[in-house]
């Protein structure tokens, strides 16, 4: 049986196509407010459920409790705030009881229910979630960007916006009735913002070893100049998947999700996000969604004792290399020989060798995954 | 009676204690077997009345699924 739902109920607050179109026809009277790609993204994550049980953007009151507890006020964990923030030309636009149109891109993306408008503060908000005020976090610096007001309300998500990626995303509850048409009782979730290397296969197939299925989840979205383009990563995934995986063991499709490199905090987070799609269990590897060096390399892992009534069970990985003496691939929990004879797996040693058109070491990534990285012309965002 | 021991958050548990003192309930563990009675039978009757995915929905999701090669 795949996971519950988080509160037990999986959210759907998604327009319907008779209703969008009214609302579409009739919306030149509603007050209008631009959203950026965070919220928009948080928008579509309500809207389908992915973070069920939220039907909305916080009110103060759950603010204050998700930063002083990492729960809902009814006790449920929670750790990120997910929040619409606005301005004071914003503010005086709308009132309490408004239905307000979103929009994103010059589109209609949803509605939103006004229940609240409040100030908040924004150093309490970063010294809570990221554990710094520091501007140079890139979470802390875009709370300290947003507007000086945050909007409560509930919302409804109008799927407006094409982005080349439908056919790669599921919904939870696709994801859910997947999961069950395969007769998987127990499923791993595994998240991930790049190409695979083998550290990455390797924490994969050790946790598949002992579950019925593998969901892997990529994030796309924002990405900075540098980072491999979305596409890269879905193809080189699909490589992977199709000449080294089990055929059938295996669900691969997106999450579009804004980070916030929370590290502990969003941990949790991608972990309920995970239990909303069906997953039983969910991989927390080295600086889960960290940035710099702000947390601990195990901390996202230190953080879910906190959390006995999470609904979904993590497994923990040690970062994983290429050993000369164990002849293979370890990790510091079962490897003992000395540091020289590993080869770690370098993520920037990686991008460097494919940036250079050469295939990468074997012992940090397969081949058959490079050469697919190296057909794009260009790999990389620009 | 058979007794079980159960994990539950301290935040939750001082909530349940305070809550316990206010509607004169004995003790926590009176109000937690009060609770649990309540939310199982609310479970079951949302499971009851099917209100995860209607027949129709999973058929529509089952369609797509198969129309993007998840499903054979």
């Amino acid at each position: 049986m795949v996971s519950r739902p988080h509160g037990g109920r999986l959210v759907k607050r998604v327009l319907p196509r008779d209703r969008m179109e009214d609302i579409l026809r009739d919306s030149r009277g509603l007050p209008q407010l631009d959203v950026d790609d965070t919220i928009y993204r948080d928008l579509e994550n309500i809207g389908y459920g992915v973070y069920s049980p939220l039907t909305g953007f916080l009110d103060s009151v759950e603010l204050e409790s998700v930063l002083y507890t990492m729960r809902l006020s009814n006790d449920l964990p929670w750790t990120i705030p997910i929040v619409l923030d606005i301005d004071e030309e914003a503010r005086r636009s709308i009132g309490i009881g408004d239905t307000v149109l979103l929009m994103y891109g010059g589109q209609p993306v949803g509605l939103l229910m006004v229940e609240e408008v409040y100030r908040y503060d924004k150093g309490l908000y970063a010294e809570k979630v990221f554990k710094t005020t520091d501007p140079a976090h890139p979470g802390v610096a875009r709370v300290m960007s947003m507007g000086d007001y945050l909007v409560g309300g509930s919302v409804e998500y109008i799927p407006m916006v094409r982005d080349g990626y439908e056919d790669y995303f599921l919904t939870p509850r696709e994801t859910r009735v997947l999961f069950r048409e395969r007769g998987w009782e127990t499923v791993v979730a595994f998240q991930t913002r790049n190409v695979p290397h083998l550290g990455h296969e390797y924490v994969q197939k050790t946790a598949l070893t002992f579950v019925d299925g593998l969901f892997i989840n990529p994030v796309i979205g924002r990405k900075k100049r540098g980072d491999f383009r979305d596409e890269v990563i879905l193809e080189a995934y699909k490589t992977l998947i199709n000449r080294f995986y089990p055929r059938g063991s295996v669900v691969m499709s997106i999450v579009r999700y804004a980070m916030r490199y929370a590290g502990p905090r969003e941990a949790i987070h991608h972990a309920i996000m995970r239990k909303n799609f069906g997953a039983t269990h969910f991989i927390v590897g080295r600086d889960h969604a960290g940035v710099g060096n702000y947390y601990g390399r195990y901390e996202a892992q230190e953080i879910f004792s906190e959390f006995p009534d999470l609904g979904i069970t993590p497994l923990f990985f040690r970062e994983f290399f290429y050993c000369r003496g164990c002849g293979g691939m370890s990790n510091e929990k079962i490897c003992p020989h000395d540091r020289d004879l590993r080869i770690y797996i370098s993520g920037t040693k990686i991008r460097e060798s494919l940036s250079r058109g050469i295939v990468p070491p074997g012992e940090m990534m397969r081949r058959e995954v490079a050469e697919t990285i190296l057909s794009f012309d260009n790999p990389f965002v620009d | 009676m058979r007794k079980v021991s159960i994990e539950i958050p301290e935040t939750l548990y001082r909530r349940l204690e305070a809550l316990a003192g206010r509607i004169g309930a004995d003790s926590v563990y009176e109000l937690v077997v009060d609770l649990l009675r309540e939310g199982v039978s609310r479970l079951e009757e949302d499971l009851d009345a099917g209100h995860e995915l209607s027949e129709e929905e999973v058929s529509r999701i089952r369609e797509r699924l198969r129309s993007l090669g998840y499903l054979d």
